[in-house]
């Protein structure tokens, strides 16, 4: 089991005590810009792993948030705690969110109550079941950017650049997993989104018009 | 060669023409027919006989069987000038000119025959010119170029005059290198002598010179008056008529059902006096005209001056509509909801196809709508956006504003934009139940994007111009307009082109998202400095990124004198409307608002200019072309002392620069290292936008450019044109902060000038937004307007001056002729047809 770092422990506890009085509020200045992270400070802006979900489709999607538009057939509904500066919604570059080699998709906002939830792409096995292992994944924010212009070049450096960052430990992804419940086998990637509206109304409620849409049908 | 004065596209046949001419000739009476031809080329020097033209020539064709032919277009019409002289089958790119002067037998002359002389009336020869591509001569507007000429060569009423042309033929068949066309016959009548005068009419009082401006559009419930300047329409002095205020019939039906009825029950009679327009300015109504039918922008009216009394329009009689084009409008409030009761509803196609669709209720009964489809910015939801949806659905257009891919970046959102209009086109006779079947116009689409969204509609347009997106139903040629709101410039600009679609810009100028700040990667100007069809843009101070959507939370505004969504989309809603009613409509309504300052002209309920913290600033740039004539845009010819049109340019304003646009230190703090500071029109390096910056300080200062000779005649021609700045931070800005103000004059080949204070028609060049940061000082980045000036005002009282040879075009400013000092921008001087 890897260890946390402090900051990582500190968010954790932060988050459970957030969402238990309501969720984070962002900055009253929304002029601020995303603040620097030095390199290996926790989990850059990534505070906690609090659920996963593995996940397949019958009908592949296309992953839009990096350059190679991958198809996609499973892989990790995620929800993660991060901290609502970074996550801020603006037209400049945001700060791109990586999960292991790959560039994760924010479903959500977040930014009111400091959750993300997240479509992290992965490796199908031969049952269609995500390979990717969870446990000492790196996740975190890189510098701001287009995620569409993010290449597998563009990643390795962005890795490059926080070598010193950590994983979630077993446990806590256990207990992610634990918390997500049985993998989703899913026809599209509309049905997946339906699960993930159901994750953002608990843990993002501030994002309702983003559930919304998600459900809304013909 | 003067490309953009040639009017007429005469293509066919020379002998064809000249039986047409004939025919004409033959069969019509003394309304419209122009000018009787002669002399032509019989008993040519070496034989080179052409008895369809002048003497036969080497010419275009290389034919020496044939010759070059003049033929006339137009009236005789003494004030309407629309005569228009032109000479084809010469060869091309050679000197040439036309005379007039009495007729005279065909002397050989050269390889052709010489048939005016001077007679009675002496010969008078029009300036010389290179013949175009086509091989043609041409020559317009004669009567007002005729004033420039010496004591009895001014073509006058009921005057008789011969015209011909001379030209180069080097490789001519007689071996002398020059040649002839044949002869024209004109006699000039008086004006309104075979048909009612056209004339400008309409419009608002002013307080200074030119006292009276004419105007396409004026507000609901606004004072109307005419003008009849009487030392232009001298014949009209002393007479007493009645001015009518008529339903716009358009020229077609006047000239089948000539009565005139007033709209206000009874027609005003008026006695013309000397004296200018001052003398002659009469009131039509205390706003009493209605501008409300229909979905109409506003409601038409033509001005006559009925001369004779008789109530109807005749010779004599001077008209302002005698067009498609209504002689004024007068246009409802376009900022508030119009008369369509209108349906809102939410639909689903898929992930990305969500979308909020208006639509006119009652749109079974209106036929086929306009699309207008907006896409959101990053965080945005495609449901902000209902006060542009139903403002617009209220007049009858149908929106549909879609979720937004824009998270990835630009290219996901522009795909966005693609696939829900195409999704949406091709789905109607599901969505809404297939109420809107039928019933939405494909042809006639209008993107608007905001911020992400906004630079994802230039991408999408560039897309399916360069191909790389083939949607089923619909394609480039169906998107009429694209407008950004505070556009994000994330991509290479060769991915972010609008090329000749009309484009739009709306900008915040406290914007702290997209802040458009130098050096911060993000100036959306530059977007629109790429395109290259009709541009426009409307800059609002004290407006934030997010008040531009209806969704509630920070406004992502910064600076002083904000102003929240309230102010903003009545702004939005007054300016949209008009906007999409004249670029994808054609209405001739929706123009003024384009480029009207604000102070003078703005939606009726949108908020005053007058509390100082409404700030609006316009620039419209037509496409270049033959409407456009360019005296100086700055983009060749580097240097200060040389146009872009090769003429030259003379000053004594003080620190003066030519080049790019483009701030170049990222601060915007005035150091006086950075004569470009504040410009904020070009992105990235490969971004070329020129311009001219410059001072003045408490002394008179000037800058003159010349105007091109063969450019010169502005007679046909409506705007002087171009678009200012204030240097922000300049501590000569900062010395006022209050507009900068300043003289235009035109000068002609006699040296008669007319000169008119810019702002006489409302406001002058307003100063920066008083933003902080980016260095020490007040004032974010330079915000073009731009001004006209309608060239005709250039004549107001009796100036004199001849348009037809318009020498030079001079700014004065400082003591004596406007703000004492200040530090400007300035592009595009042009001339608009």
């Amino acid at each position: 089991m890897r260890r946390l770092g402090n900051a990582a422990l500190l968010g954790t506890c932060v988050m459970v005590a957030a969402v238990a009085v309501g969720g984070f509020r962002g900055p009253e200045d929304p002029t601020e810009a995303p603040p620097a992270v030095a390199p290996g400070q926790g989990q850059r802006g990534v505070w906690d792993l609090l659920v996963a979900i593995p996940f397949r489709v019958d009908e592949p999607f296309t992953h839009w948030w990096r350059a190679e538009r991958p198809e996609v057939q499973a892989g990790h509904l995620l929800v993660l705690a991060v901290d609502p500066i970074v996550v801020r919604p603006r037209q400049t570059a945001e700060p791109i969110l990586f999960v292991g080699d790959q560039t994760a998709e924010r479903v959500n906002a977040g930014f009111e109550d400091g959750a993300l939830i997240v479509v992290v792409p992965a490796q199908a096995g031969d049952d269609g079941w995500p390979l990717q292992e969870l446990a000492g994944l790196p996740m975190w924010f890189g510098e701001p950017g287009l995620p569409e212009q993010v290449d597998v070049t563009a990643i390795r450096e962005a890795r490059r650049l926080v070598p010193d960052l950590i994983g979630f430990s077993e446990a806590r992804v256990e207990q992610a997993l634990t918390a997500g419940g049985n993998g989703l086998r899913c026809q599209d990637q509309a049905q997946l989104y339906l699960h993930a509206a159901d994750w953002i109304e608990r843990f993002a409620p501030a994002d309702r018009h983003i559930v919304e849409r998600l459900r809304l049908n013909r | 060669m003067d490309t953009r004065r040639v009017s007429l596209a005469i293509a066919m046949a020379r002998p064809l023409l000249t039986l047409c001419l004939l025919v004409v000739l033959a069969a019509a009476p003394a309304y419209g027919q122009i000018g009787a031809p002669y002399c032509f080329g019989t008993g040519c020097p070496c034989g080179n006989d052409d008895p369809s033209a002048g003497c036969g020539n080497h010419g275009l064709d290389g034919d020496t069987g044939t010759g070059a032919l003049l033929s006339a277009s137009g009236s005789a019409d003494l004030f309407a000038d629309d005569l228009s002289l032109i000479v084809n089958g010469v060869d091309r790119g050679k000197f040439g000119m036309l005379f007039m002067g009495s007729a005279s037998a065909g002397t050989p002359s050269g390889d052709g025959l010489l048939c005016i002389g001077p007679g009675a009336t002496g010969l008078w020869r029009f300036p010389v010119q290179k013949s175009n591509p086509a091989g043609e001569l041409s020559l317009v507007n004669p009567i007002t170029l005729s004033q420039g000429f010496g004591v009895g060569g001014q073509i006058l009423a009921g005057s008789t005059w011969g015209f011909q042309a001379w030209y180069r033929d080097p490789k001519g068949p007689c071996g002398t290198g020059t040649n002839f066309s044949n002869a024209l016959d004109v006699t000039f009548e008086a004006p309104g002598a075979s048909a009612p005068t056209s004339a400008q009419l309409a419009g608002n009082k002013l307080q200074a010179y030119p006292y009276f401006e004419y105007i396409t559009s004026m507000n609901e419930g606004a004072r109307v008056r005419a003008a009849l300047d009487s030392t232009r329409f001298p014949w009209l002095v002393g007479l007493t008529g009645d001015l009518y205020v008529v339903a716009a019939k358009g020229k077609s039906r006047w000239d089948v059902d000539p009565q005139l009825l007033d709209v206000r029950g009874a027609p005003t009679t008026v006695s013309i006096q000397p004296g200018g327009t001052k003398a002659n300015t009469f009131l039509l109504a205390k706003g009493t005209l209605s501008g409300t039918t229909g979905v109409e922008l506003g409601v038409g009216y033509d001005v006559v001056f009925d001369t004779d009394s008789d109530g109807l329009l005749g010779p004599g009689d001077v008209i302002d509509g005698y067009s498609a084009e209504a002689g004024f409008y007068v246009v409802r409030d376009t900022a508030i909801l119009g008369p369509e009761p209108m349906t809102g509803l939410l639909y689903s196609g898929g992930t990305w196809l969500k979308q909020n669709i208006f639509y006119p209720t009652n749109i079974a009964s209106l036929g086929p709508r306009p699309l207008v489809v907006v896409s959101h910015g990053n965080g945005h939801d495609y449901r902000w956006y209902n006060h542009i949806g139903e403002h617009m659905a209220s007049y009858g257009y149908v929106v549909m504003s879609h979720s937004n891919n824009t998270q990835p970046g630009i290219e996901t959102a522009s795909i966005t934009t693609i696939d829900n209009t195409d999704h949406f086109l091709g789905n109607l006779g599901v969505i809404a139940g297939g109420a809107l079947d039928g019933l939405v116009d494909g042809t006639q689409i209008v993107w608007l994007g905001h911020s992400r969204g906004g630079e994802g509609v230039v991408r999408a347009y560039d897309r399916l111009i360069d191909g790389e997106n083939a949607p089923t139903n619909f394609t480039w040629q169906d998107i009429r307009l694209v407008s950004s709101i505070a556009p994000t410039t994330f991509l290479e600009k060769k991915k972010v082109l609008p090329h000749e679609v009309p484009y739009h810009l709306w900008i915040g100028s406290a914007d702290a998202d997209v802040a458009g700040a130098p050096g911060s990667g993000h100036e959306p100007y530059s977007i629109l400095e790429r395109a290259k069809g009709d541009k426009m843009s409307i800059t609002l101070q004290g407006a934030g990124h997010a008040v531009f959507h209806n969704g509630g939370g920070s406004w992502w505004a910064s600076g002083p004198c904000l102003n929240g969504p309230t102010r903003v989309h009545s702004i939005v809603k007054g300016y949209f409307l008009p906007l999409v009613d004249h670029v994808v409509g054609g209405g001739p309504a929706g123009r003024d608002f384009l480029w009207r300052h604000y102070e003078a002209f703005q939606p009726i309920s949108a908020p005053p200019n007058g509390n100082g913290c409404i700030v609006v600033n316009l620039e419209l740039h037509e496409k270049d072309g033959p409407a456009v004539f360019v005296i100086d845009d700055f983009q060749t010819n580097d240097g200060l002392a040389l146009s872009s049109s090769g003429q030259s340019v003379t000053f004594n304003v003080t620190d003066a620069s030519e080049g790019r646009l483009d701030d170049k230190d990222g601060s915007l703090a005035w150091d006086g290292t950075d004569p470009f500071n504040g410009m904020t029109r070009n992105v990235r390096p490969v971004d070329k936008q020129k311009g001219m910056v410059f001072s003045f300080d408490a002394v008179p200062s000037f800058i003159e450019w010349a105007v091109d000779p063969a450019q010169s005649n502005l007679a046909d021609d409506t705007y002087l044109s171009f678009r200012a700045c204030q240097g922000t931070r300049h501590p000569l800005t900062a010395a006022t902060l209050q507009d900068v103000t300043f003289e235009v004059s035109l000068r002609d080949n006699l040296g008669v000038t007319s000169t008119i204070a810019i702002d006489s028609y409302g406001g002058g060049i307003a100063e920066p937004y008083q933003r902080t940061g980016l260095g020490p000082g007040a004032g974010w980045g330079n915000e073009f307007e731009t001004i006209r000036i309608r060239l005709t005002d250039f004549l107001a009282d009796g100036t004199g001056l001849n348009l037809a040879r318009i020498e030079a075009v001079r700014f004065d400013l400082g003591p004596g002729h406007g703000s004492n000092e200040g530090r400007l921008g300035l592009d595009d001087l042009e001339v608009i047809r």
